[in-house]
């Protein structure tokens, strides 16, 4: 292995401006820095040691248990569960595509038809609950019955935009709209949950 | 206990004795300023340095039981040293996702404005000069011009062969020669 002079030699025929510089610590270390590293290691060490074990015992202190029960004799029968709930699927398969067209055709039909009587039931809260205040008794409009206004818009009601309507509902009226829209909507739920109790049986029978 | 214990003694001692903690207190007082003093001229600052120092002894103290004696023990701590001081500017680079031009201005950053550093201008400048070439041939410059390193053992640390150790040292030397001539 080489010595220092053959390193300082080697130095000297690459750069004699590194190998002549003294060579100075730039770096400085907080005093007595070096008195106190092994304190700190063995801190350390001794610490880790410490947690491990307390990591170890603590594991071995607590036996695996299942905290949670179920019902008595449960998984004895749930494959059979499983196993029934699989097949009454297949065989009735069938029928659920019957009655994912029904379903989906009468959503279909009650849409188209829920959109007039929609547009009806807004203009009728946008002008039944507009203050009377608002209204200028002396213009030639407040002459007209609501009656013939809703017979003008029930007529006229494929030239006016729906979101317009709404723009000049107050938060009030919006309100009471959503709770009709979902009175209706659960009314077609029932009607729908009705339909999807047919089993081939009652169609057969039909 | 006296300091004079040899290496291999000191690795006996901790591996079959009830006395582990003695001896290797002895061998972090036998190898910490050598080892800070290299990671230092590595990651530049007091602070990072002695966190890697630490880690590295941490680590050495997990694995010394294992440590199959294929090489001298010092060459074994430079090894682990080297490794740790690389992973934490790696880690920089890539906690501030920076490239490496600015891990360097930092570190250059760091001599001027860090209270740590001597007022030596000289030396300033040579610090500068060593921290502008690439991360691995500035390892090998300051293991051999610092630490006077044979390239055998160089070798071991670094785990590349003499020859390309060699070459590396050549290159770094012209390179800051040719810095510290620029002004």
């Amino acid at each position: 292995m080489e010595n220092r002079n053959e390193i300082l030699n080697e130095l000297k025929q690459l750069s004699p401006l590194l190998a002549e510089r003294k060579k100075e610590n730039l770096f400085i270390v907080p005093e007595n820095y070096f008195s106190g590293v092994e304190e700190k290691v063995m801190g350390k060490i001794y610490a880790e040691s410490v947690s491990a074990e307390l990591r170890n015992s603590g594991l071995k202190e607590f036996k695996k248990q299942e905290v949670f029960d179920v019902p008595y004799g449960y998984f004895e029968r749930l494959p059979n569960e499983i196993l029934q709930k699989t097949s009454r699927k297949k065989s009735l398969s069938v029928l659920e595509s019957v009655n994912e067209y029904f379903q989906y055709s009468f959503r279909l039909s009650h849409l188209f038809a829920a959109t007039p009587m929609l547009a009806v039931m807004i203009l009728a809260i946008v002008v039944l609950t507009k203050p009377a205040d608002v209204i200028d008794t002396s213009s030639p409009v407040a002459q007209v019955s609501n009656e013939e206004i809703t017979n003008y818009l029930t007529e006229n009601i494929s030239s006016l935009d729906e979101s317009s309507i709404v723009a000049q509902m107050d938060d009030n009226s919006i309100s009471k709209l959503s709770s009709g829209i979902e009175q209706e909507s659960s009314e077609y739920d029932e009607l729908l949950m009705d339909a999807t109790q047919i089993t081939l049986d009652d169609i057969q029978n039909l | 206990m006296t300091l004079q214990i040899t290496d291999a003694e000191l690795l006996m001692q901790f591996r079959t004795t009830d006395r582990r903690e003695e001896s290797y207190t002895i061998l972090i007082r036998r190898y910490q300023e050598r080892l800070y003093w290299h990671i230092r001229r590595i990651v530049i600052d007091h602070d990072d340095a002695n966190d890697i120092l630490q880690n590295v002894f941490i680590k050495v103290w997990k694995s010394l039981d294992g440590f199959r004696e294929d090489s001298q023990l010092f060459t074994w701590l430079y090894r682990i040293a080297t490794n740790e001081s690389i992973t934490f500017l790696n880690s920089k680079k890539k906690r501030f996702y920076l490239p490496i031009e600015d891990v360097t201005k930092e570190l250059k950053n760091k001599l001027t404005t860090s209270g740590n550093f001597s007022e030596s201008k000289t030396e300033l400048k040579l610090q500068e000069a060593i921290l502008s070439l690439p991360e691995k041939q500035r390892i090998v410059f300051n293991l051999r011009y610092y630490d006077e390193m044979p390239y055998e053992e160089m070798s071991r640390v670094l785990g590349t062969s003499e020859g390309a150790l060699k070459a590396s040292f050549h290159h770094a030397v012209k390179k800051v020669e040719k810095f510290l001539l620029a002004d």
